[in-house]
This record gives structure tokens, C-alpha cells and sequence, in this order.
């Protein structure tokens, strides 16, 4: 039994219904409630500015980030990779994964200071 | 319909042709087979094709091939259900023999990977080993199995992952994962939560919509993937 | 004597890789891959514009400014239809892996479709007037 194989399968669910949440309080809230509108610096920052979208962005960064490139795995594995090959995969998803999640929520700040 | 259209894969590795389809002009009867219908041909028209039968009533299992776009059984498949064109081919990926008969050596090969007969600890009785019916009816389903290979055949992971142990292996796997006289879940669970068994899984459905004997293997590798996640994880 | 077939379409048709060939369920699977593979492409473009931020509240006003055409609120909508599509039939698969709806899969399908069009059409209805 593949426990790590488990783990992965277990958390593209976990995140996938997280994302669920997350991102319909995303797409919701800032692209289409307000009738579609030009987003404006002011108007995230000051969203930015209160913990629960805090929250919602960076679960909204990491969720998405596990779940895209655990997917692209996914997919990847269906086609009869070598062994070697999986731990090459592996290990560049997770470098994409983490650079990403620090540029992004690199990139929250300057809302977050406003 | 008096008369119709059976095109037949046509396939022989010692003539040095291509793979083709020949189309012949078949007599429709009443009640009609696919499996009939070959028969027709080879009868009357043409002694040369090649394909696999045994029972001629749909449980057995040696006759499934591609008809008109699904996997099918052609002993199980009327005629009048598919209309006036007919077109046979060998079930896909699977390697070619002849015509319409594949080599099933992947399916069974995999198959026997999730060591497919009962494993008891206790000492064998003198007679057989009963099962109360309560016990029974959850694997009724699953023991329908004819082992055909049509939802083998069927699986895109198939298609695509060489070792990919495929719905039929998995679904006998939980047969016996179910049965209550048998004492190897743990090992045959070691085998199945693999990445070429039950997590290759994508619930695409293609085995259960061909299943000859309207199986729900999907239900049943849903049920080894619940047991694996509570074994492994919590 | 049997007459060869040369008809491409015949031919192209008795394959169980051609999508005429393809059930509910496969469907369902391959809408989910497709759209789980543009989405993901669709993450890195959208942490590439939120960053332009970085440099000041001017260029990523400008930023989203440049975005706001019709041009790109047409291929927002082609994003969001896939996100919902696939959020959905995540959710579809996520009942799967709860043992609810294994023997309904068909229904639960034509279920998630009808939703996300709905979905769709409330997006679609909102962003129109700026079309």
C-alpha cells in the first residue's frame, strides 16, 4: 500500500472541495457581484485589508497551486512513466508549486499595506 | 429488413496485408445475432474469417468485440438494435491474432496479479465452506463476472498505462476483498491501492456502460478506494 | 465475394478512441481534464497580472484597466465557463468518492450541466452591459 499515493489522492479531494468554497467567494465577490466593473487598486486593498479575504486569498493561492499541479501529475501519470521519471515530475511540480505561492503571495502585499 | 450491411475487421499477420474491413451481405432472420450473423458468413460466404465463441448465450464471455461504436458481446448483441450496418472489430487494445480474435495475455496476466481465488487461514472443512445468504448477496453482484475483457477494453487508463491492472482485475479483487469466508483483504489491498490499481481510477464509467452483465464495477473500485483511504489514513 | 471498405468514416467510427464513440461518463472525464489543464495555465497568467501591484496601485490599475475590453471580458467568460464546469463535476466526482451517485452517474451529469449553464447565463447577465 502507497500511503504517499494515498496522501496526494486524499488531498486533490480536500483541496477541490476547498477550492469550491474559496473560489466562489472569489469569482463572486471580485468579478462579478459588482456587474463587472474595472477592478481598481483602492477597492482590493481595502478587501485585502480584512482578515477573512486575507484568508481566502492566500487558502485561494495555496489550494489552487496543489491542486492545479497535482493534477497535471495526475495526468501525467496516466501515461506510463518510469519510476525516474515520476521522481523527476515530482520534484519539478513542487519547485513550480513553491515559487509560485511565494511570488503570489509576494504579490498580495503591496494590497495588504495599501 | 430483408437483407444487411456486416463489415467484418480482417486481419491475418501471415498474408503480409494491411489490416481491412470487408463488407459482406447478410440475410436478416427474425431474432438475429451478431454472432449469427458471423456464422452466416462463415457458412455461406467466406470460411476465412476467424473470431471466438464458446456458450452462444452470454456467459461465457469469449465473444466480446467492437460492434457499431460499443464493446459488446455478439452472442448478446440483436442485430435489429444496431440497423442496417453492421461493423465488427477485435476488441482494442489488446494485440491481434486473427480477425476479430485478440490475445487476452494482458488481461489475464493482471488478472492473476490480485490472486484471484478464495484465501482462507482456517483449516478446510470436509465439505465446502458455507456462507450465510446475508453474506452472499453483497458480492451477487461482483460473482456476475463472465470475464470477458469488454470493460478491459473499454478503460482509457487502459489505453494509455501498460500495467494499469484494469476494471475486471480490480472488481474480482473486491469480490474477494467482500466475501466473507475470505482472510486476505490486507494482502490483496496491498496489491490494489497501487498506482497501477485503484488510484489510476478516474470514475470514467466506460466499464460499467459495457458491462455485458450490467455490472457496476465502478461501485466496486469506489468501494476499495473507501477502504484503502480509512486503512492507509485514518 | 466481399467488397472492401474504403469509407474513411466507417472506418474512423469503428474506433472506441473517436469521440463519436465516446459515452456520458467519458465525456464527463475528458470536458474535466481539458478544463483542468486551461485553468491551470489560467492560475499563472492571473498571479502574473495581480503581481504588475508590485511596481504601484498606477500600473495595476492600468493593468486592469487594458483588460477591461471586450476582447477580454469574452475570453473571461470562456474561463469562468470552464471553471464552473469543472468545479461542478469535481463536485460530481467528489459524491463518487463518498459512495453517493455511483449507479446515477448519467443523471448526475446532465445535473452538473444544467447548473453551470445557469450559472453561466447569471455571470454572462452580469457583465453584459458592459459588452
Amino acid at each position: 500500500m502507497n500511503r504517499g499515493r494515498i496522501w496526494a489522492w486524499f488531498l486533490q479531494r480536500v483541496t477541490g472541495a476547498g477550492l469550491f468554497l474559496v473560489l466562489g467567494i472569489h469569482l463572486w465577490t471580485v468579478h462579478y457581484s459588482r456587474g463587472g466593473e474595472a477592478i481598481v487598486f483602492s477597492e482590493v486593498s481595502a478587501r485585502l485589508k480584512t482578515l477573512t479575504f486575507q484568508v481566502v486569498d492566500y487558502a485561494l493561492l495555496a489550494f489552487v497551486l496543489y491542486h492545479g499541479l497535482n493534477g497535471v501529475r495526475n495526468v501525467v501519470l496516466d501515461y506510463n512513466i518510469t519510476p525516474g521519471q515520476e521522481r523527476v515530475l515530482n520534484w519539478a511540480l513542487t519547485i513550480i508549486g513553491m515559487i509560485f505561492f511565494v511570488y503570489g503571495a509576494y504579490a498580495l502585499t503591496p494590497f495588504i499595506a495599501g | 429488413m430483408d437483407e444487411f450491411t456486416l463489415r467484418i475487421f480482417r486481419f491475418d499477420p501471415e498474408d503480409g496485408q494491411e489490416p481491412r474491413f470487408d463488407a459482406y451481405r447478410v440475410p436478416y432472420r427474425d431474432g438475429m445475432t451478431v454472432l449469427e450473423a458471423l456464422f452466416e458468413v462463415l457458412d455461406h460466404q467466406d470460411g476465412s474469417i476467424a473470431f471466438r465463441f464458446s456458450c452462444r448465450g452470454a456467459v461465457c464471455g469469449a465473444c466480446a468485440m467492437f460492434i457499431n461504436g460499443s464493446h459488446r458481446l455478439a452472442c448478446q448483441t440483436q442485430v435489429k438494435s444496431l440497423g442496417p450496418e453492421v461493423t465488427v472489430s477485435p476488441l482494442p487494445h489488446l494485440p491481434v491474432i486473427r480477425d476479430l480474435i485478440v490475445d487476452m495475455e494482458p488481461f489475464w496476466r493482471k488478472y492473476e496479479e490480485i490472486k484471484p481465488y478464495l484465501i482462507a487461514n482456517s483449516e478446510p472443512p470436509e465439505k465446502e465452506r458455507p456462507q450465510d445468504p446475508e453474506d452472499r448477496k453483497k458480492i451477487d453482484e461482483m460473482i456476475n463476472c463472465i470475464l470477458c475483457g469488454a470493460c478491459y477494453s473499454s478503460c482509457p487508463m487502459v489505453w494509455t498505462g501498460e500495467d494499469y491492472l484494469g476494471p475486471a482485475a480490480l472488481l474480482k479483487a473486491y469480490r474477494f476483498v467482500a466475501d466473507s469466508r475470505d482472510d486476505a483483504s490486507e494482502e490483496r489491498l496491498a496489491v490494489v491501492s497501487t498506482e497501477k490499481g485503484v488510484w489510476r481510477c478516474h470514475t470514467v464509467f466506460n466499464c460499467a456502460e459495457v458491462c455485458p452483465r450490467s455490472i457496476n464495477i465502478t461501485w466496486s473500485l469506489q468501494q476499495l478506494k473507501k477502504l484503502a483511504v480509512r486503512k492507509a489514513l485514518f | 465475394m466481399p467488397e472492401r471498405v474504403t469509407d474513411p468514416s466507417v472506418l474512423r467510427r469503428s474506433r472506441d478512441t473517436w469521440p463519436g464513440n465516446y459515452k456520458v461518463g467519458m465525456w464527463a472525464w475528458v470536458l474535466h481534464r481539458i478544463t483542468g489543464l486551461g485553468l491551470v495555465l489560467y492560475i499563472f497568467l492571473h498571479i502574473l497580472v495581480i503581481s504588475t501591484g508590485l511596481a504601484g496601485p498606477a500600473s495595476f490599475d492600468e493593468m486592469l484597466h487594458r483588460l477591461h475590453s471586450p476582447v477580454f471580458l469574452v475570453m473571461d467568460s470562456v474561463v469562468l465557463a470552464g471553471a464552473l464546469y469543472h468545479s461542478l463535476n469535481g463536485i460530481r466526482l467528489l459524491l463518487f468518492d463518498l459512495g453517493i451517485g455511483v449507479r446515477r452517474q448519467r443523471e448526475m451529469f446532465w445535473a452538473v450541466m444544467v447548473v453551470a449553464v445557469a450559472l453561466f447565463l447569471v455571470a454572462v447577465a452580469k457583465v453584459a452591459p458592459l459588452l
